[in-house]
């Protein structure tokens, strides 16, 4: 079944009387389970896509398929819903309510979907702690959000977006921030929840990073040029010939 | 330069600069016009005094049998006289004057004073058109006071009928009068004005209704008065000084002082408001603060680029609030001089001028002061350390893991006020201050309405209803204790025709002269008695009340003053026979502002003249309100005048709580649109500040209801803990300010709290407004789109 599916999609903006087409009928499909990097040059669209696919930005034009739903005919609410529910957000900036404990935002979007039932609540608890502990940052669970590192910072983020068991992960840079060891501790992290059957679509300017994706798309001027299929990506596998073989195509694309 | 940053700033805080430029300018107009209206009557009723040549002692004396005598003892004898003159005014009763309109006819309305005719030629106490001019009266013409005639709608040219003894004489109207000393219902007497020669007709036909009155000035008042009471004149029933009609014109300086005291809470706020926009722009600005500190500007150059931004915004909202004060205080001073006469000065516009730039200047002391806070900016601090400079470390430790059944909006609103104590305490201060200021005039108005302020005006609570009058038409007031109780039992036995098994009981005043063993006797006191069964329920703060013969209260004021104590003997001259009478007790009340006597119901004062029937109380078997018991009897007994308990402690507060009870639901509105004002411009600005985070909590997929309701009900949380704070506040306001108010009648009041009142509906329409200002503020968060994500640091 696919887990996204995106038809002639396009995203306009019109600044200070000028329009500029950021999208211009994108079409793409993302299969369950599937994890997706987008590499392009800057300004090519590939933050305008991820949130229009995601439901965070309304599309000028097409049609969004989100596991048989679609998206651009459901309302604000709805889309909200589906937002807190059925998908995890991960940015490049590690966006958290800074009064906040990192655990405390960790579960709050797990609480506000659960609603105050003594019991759920029970569940979340215990699902953040498992969470946590599968991600290696137990320890900082109780800490302001300033006191711990980037690299912790972002694996909160990662848990927060996992707290609701969601079908799909929209991740914008996810490793922007953060430096090589971080990043790679990152990515084991995706690779290891994509593994678990969580879908992945993730946007990046880092080869090492879509290297460990499944399938790799290039967009350049608002629409999917090209795309590369990687295979999945394992711990036993030399990174090595995954990097190579996306360098290789990426140059052919004029990178 | 500056200009442009100006500009900008102006436009990106237009709703924030809109309603601080609104609080200055409203702020402005009630404190400059308010101030000017206060020096304006301070100044003028002194001269208003002097015009109308109000001396500075009045005597009055039941009947003129004396008059002779005492005439020639102030001229003869009588030393510290500097001139003096008497008339004599004819008494009657409201009830007996019928206003014509052509063939059919209407009772008068007398606001419950005295009602008295006077002379037109006199020289003291004198009164003038309302122009403030001396003027002439035909036969058959009179002139009323303003008060009386826009109580009773009359017109100059209406007809009004009296009906005096046997005879009744119509007038018709033909001035509307200016009458300093007796123009005022506070006053309890109103004076109508007919020339002299009807005056000395009307006054043969009524000889029984004469009122003496003596005029005196004095170089030494006290002094006089001393004498005056050593000799012992027995109809001299009552002394008024100058001071106390003074007084009585410092009531138009109420509704002037509530402004002043609303303007000094929006100034208040304002200043709380301006701290927090202020310290808001210049987190917001921190890093550009750093870099301009960076490239050399001096602390006074930076600071100066947000002085100009308030400067601009306080001058003109000040100079606006100027401009309107200019009609504002014309009209307040207009409606002054519809009760007084003033110096043709005109109003003093440089007290509005003085009062606008003393604000421009506070204002800007104010926010120079605020500024401080950019001298511990570093250049390098401001440029390594995140765009705010603003630290986010978790004051309390209040997790949302541990809140089994707490929603989440619920628990972010209140954790933002827990970590964020400083950020909110504006706001909590502007609901404090607004909670307070209603409970203010509340609990004033629920202290007049309580049993505890009946008994203060010597009235039986728990009595059914209350007689004023029970003279017949034509009759003169009964001032023996003979023609009193007669009436009083006409009246019973009426009463019984109709099915009322009543028992009445009537409060006596008398003036009398008490004095130790060979002292010399102070002023004389007003002195209470009690005719008829129920005797038994004035209370006591020591001792007993006053019940053989020899027995006697006194207040404790009196007491005090005379130093005198329960157990000593005091002497008086009663029925021509000087009598000794022991004090048994002291109580506190506001019988004449705290000082009077209540002497024993045996004693028998047949042949002393009652100065006034104070109020008779109507006991009887019933159920019905007295509201209702009044109207009915009222209905049922037309001829006498019933009253509640509430009416006789109203008619002797001069209104205050018909006043108070009428400014409650403005004064409520205005509360509610600063406090409305306030949370919408805070709310903005926190929603402005959270842009980022509500970005954020979009992006995970909370919908705008949720984020709407976290911001409602972090206000709500702010609120309550206001009103938490106020209730305690409230108390210490009722013990600071109100209670002392109230001892100026002359004796402690418990402060009435209506819980309901005071602690639910009031402070519940508050909320209700501060939800509503919530809920239109936060209608922008469905505006902030998920790409301002990147505004969160």
């Amino acid at each position: 079944m696919g887990a996204l599916s995106v038809n002639n999609l396009c995203k306009t903006y019109i600044i200070n009387k000028r329009q500029n087409n950021v999208l211009r009928n994108v079409n793409l499909k993302i299969k369950e389970g599937e994890m997706v990097a987008v590499m392009g040059p800057s300004g090519s669209g590939k933050t305008t896509l991820l949130y229009t696919v995601s439901g965070m930005d309304n599309a000028t034009a097409g049609k969004v398929d989100f596991f048989g739903r679609e998206l651009t005919t459901l309302n604000a609410n709805e889309i909200s819903d589906l937002r807190l529910k059925e998908m995890g957000f991960v940015f490049q900036q590690m966006y958290m309510l800074k009064n906040l404990s990192v655990y405390d935002n960790i579960i709050l979007p797990a609480y506000q979907a659960a609603g105050n039932s003594r019991a759920v609540r029970q569940e979340i608890n215990d699902r953040a702690k498992t969470l946590m502990q599968k991600l290696g940052i137990s320890d900082i669970a109780q800490n302001d959000i300033n006191e711990v590192s980037g690299g912790q910072l972002q694996r909160a983020c990662i848990c927060r977006s996992l707290i609701n068991r969601p079908r799909i992960i929209f991740a914008d840079e996810p490793t922007g921030a953060l430096n090589k060891q971080n990043s790679l501790e990152v990515m084991d992290v995706l690779n290891r929840i994509n593994s678990e059957g969580t879908s992945i679509l993730l946007v990046t300017h880092d080869m090492k990073v879509a290297s460990r994706c499944e399938r790799v798309l290039y967009i350049e001027d608002g629409n999917i040029r090209d795309e590369i299929s990687l295979g999945k990506s394992s711990d036993q596998e030399d990174t090595r010939e995954r990097e190579r073989c996306l360098n290789n195509w990426l140059i052919k694309l004029g990178w | 330069m500056l200009l442009r940053i100006l500009k900008k700033d102006m436009k990106r805080r237009k709703s924030v600069n809109i309603i601080l430029f609104l609080f200055i300018t409203i702020a402005s107009v009630f404190l400059s016009s308010s101030i000017n209206n206060i020096l304006v009557v301070f100044s003028s009723v002194d001269y208003y005094m002097d015009y109308a040549n109000v001396p500075d002692i009045n005597l009055i004396t039941a009947g003129d049998t004396e008059m002779t005598e005492i005439e020639e003892w102030i001229a003869d004898e009588a030393s510290d006289v500097k001139d003096h003159g008497n008339s004599r005014f004819l008494s009657f009763q409201g009830k007996n004057i019928t206003i014509i309109n052509g063939n059919e006819s209407r009772e008068f309305d007398s606001g419950g004073t005295t009602m008295y005719i006077g002379s037109l030629d006199i020289d003291y106490c004198k009164v003038y058109d309302d122009s403030g001019k001396e003027f002439t009266l035909s036969n058959n013409e009179a002139a009323l006071p303003g008060s009386l005639m826009e109580r009773n709608d009359l017109h100059e040219g209406d007809e009004i009928s009296i009906h005096l003894g046997e005879k009744e004489k119509t007038f018709t109207i033909a001035k509307k009068i200016k009458d300093a000393a007796y123009g005022r219902e506070m006053v309890g007497m109103s004076r109508i004005i007919v020339n002299d020669s009807e005056f000395q007709k009307l006054n043969k036909e009524t000889e029984n209704n004469v009122i003496g009155l003596f005029f005196i000035n004095s170089d030494n008042p006290t002094a006089f008065t001393k004498q005056l009471n050593e000799q012992g004149f027995l109809t001299l029933i009552n002394t008024i000084a100058r001071n106390t009609y003074t007084l009585v014109y410092s009531f138009d300086m109420i509704m002037a002082a509530l402004l002043i005291l609303v303007g000094i809470c929006l100034i208040l706020i304002a200043l709380l408001v301006l701290r927090f926009t202020l310290v808001f722009t210049m987190e917001e600005d921190y890093r550009e603060i750093g870099i301009m500190k960076a490239v050399g500007l001096r602390d006074f150059a930076i600071k100066k680029l947000y002085l100009t931004k308030y400067l601009v915004l306080v001058t003109a909202g000040s100079l606006l609030g100027l401009f309107i004060s200019f009609p504002v205080s014309r009209e307040m001073v207009k409606s002054v001089s519809a009760n007084m006469i003033m110096k043709e000065t005109g109003t003093n516009f440089a007290v509005n001028v003085l009062c606008s730039l003393i604000i421009i200047f506070a204002v800007m002391l104010f926010c120079y002061h605020c500024t401080s806070k950019l001298n511990k900016i570093s250049a390098i601090a401001a440029i390594r350390s995140g765009s705010t400079g603003e630290s986010f470390r978790r004051k309390a430790r209040f997790t949302l893991f541990k809140k089994k059944k707490m929603s989440v909006p619920v628990y972010l609103g209140l954790n933002d006020i827990l970590g964020h104590v400083k950020r909110y305490l504006v706001l909590m201060i502007t609901f404090c201050i607004s909670f307070i200021l209603i409970t203010i005039p509340l609990n004033t108005v629920n202290t007049m309405k309580s049993a505890e302020m009946v008994s203060k005006f010597s009235l039986d609570p728990e009595s059914s209803v209350y007689l004023r009058k029970i003279e017949r038409p034509g009759d003169a007031p009964y001032n023996t204790t003979e023609k009193l109780t007669s009436a009083l039992k006409r009246v019973e036995g009426e009463m019984q025709e109709k099915g009322y098994d009543a028992s009445l009981t009537a409060i006596n005043l008398f003036f009398f002269n008490f004095k130790e063993e060979g002292e010399t006797a102070p002023n004389k006191l007003m002195t209470l008695q009690l005719l008829g069964p129920n005797t038994d329920y004035l209370t006591y703060m020591e001792g007993e009340a006053p019940i053989l013969e020899n027995e006697i209260a006194f207040s404790k004021q009196v007491l005090n003053d005379n130093d005198w104590k329960i157990g000593d003997t005091v002497k008086a001259t009663i029925n021509g026979t000087e009598k000794s009478f022991l004090i048994t007790g002291t109580y506190a009340d506001y019988m004449q502002i705290g000082t009077s006597a209540r002497i024993n119901p045996q004693i028998d004062l047949s042949k002393e003249s009652i100065f006034n029937c104070w109020s008779i109380l109507v006991d009887m078997d019933s159920d019905k309100s007295q509201e209702v018991l009044s109207k009915e009897l009222g209905q049922k007994f037309p001829e006498y005048e019933w009253s509640t308990a509430q009416d006789v402690v109203n008619g002797n507060v001069g209104g205050i709580q018909e006043s108070l009870d009428s400014i409650l639901y403005p004064m409520t509105g205005m509360l509610c649109a600063v406090i409305m004002l306030i949370t919408l411009l805070m709310e903005k600005l926190f929603i402005v500040r959270e842009k980022g985070e509500i970005a954020m909590m979009k992006s995970i997929g909370f919908k705008n209801r949720s984020m709407r309701l976290w911001q409602v009900l972090r206000m709500v949380w702010v609120a309550l803990i206001s009103m938490a704070a106020a209730v305690p506040l409230s108390m210490l306001s009722n013990h600071l300010m109100l209670k002392p108010i109230f001892a100026i009648m002359g004796a402690d009041v418990n402060i009435q709290v209506d819980p309901l009142q005071v602690y639910g509906i009031y402070p519940g329409v508050l909320l209700l407004g501060i939800i509503a200002a919530t809920c239109i503020a936060s209608m922008k968060i469905k505006k902030i789109n998920i790409r301002e994500l990147n505004n969160l640091e």
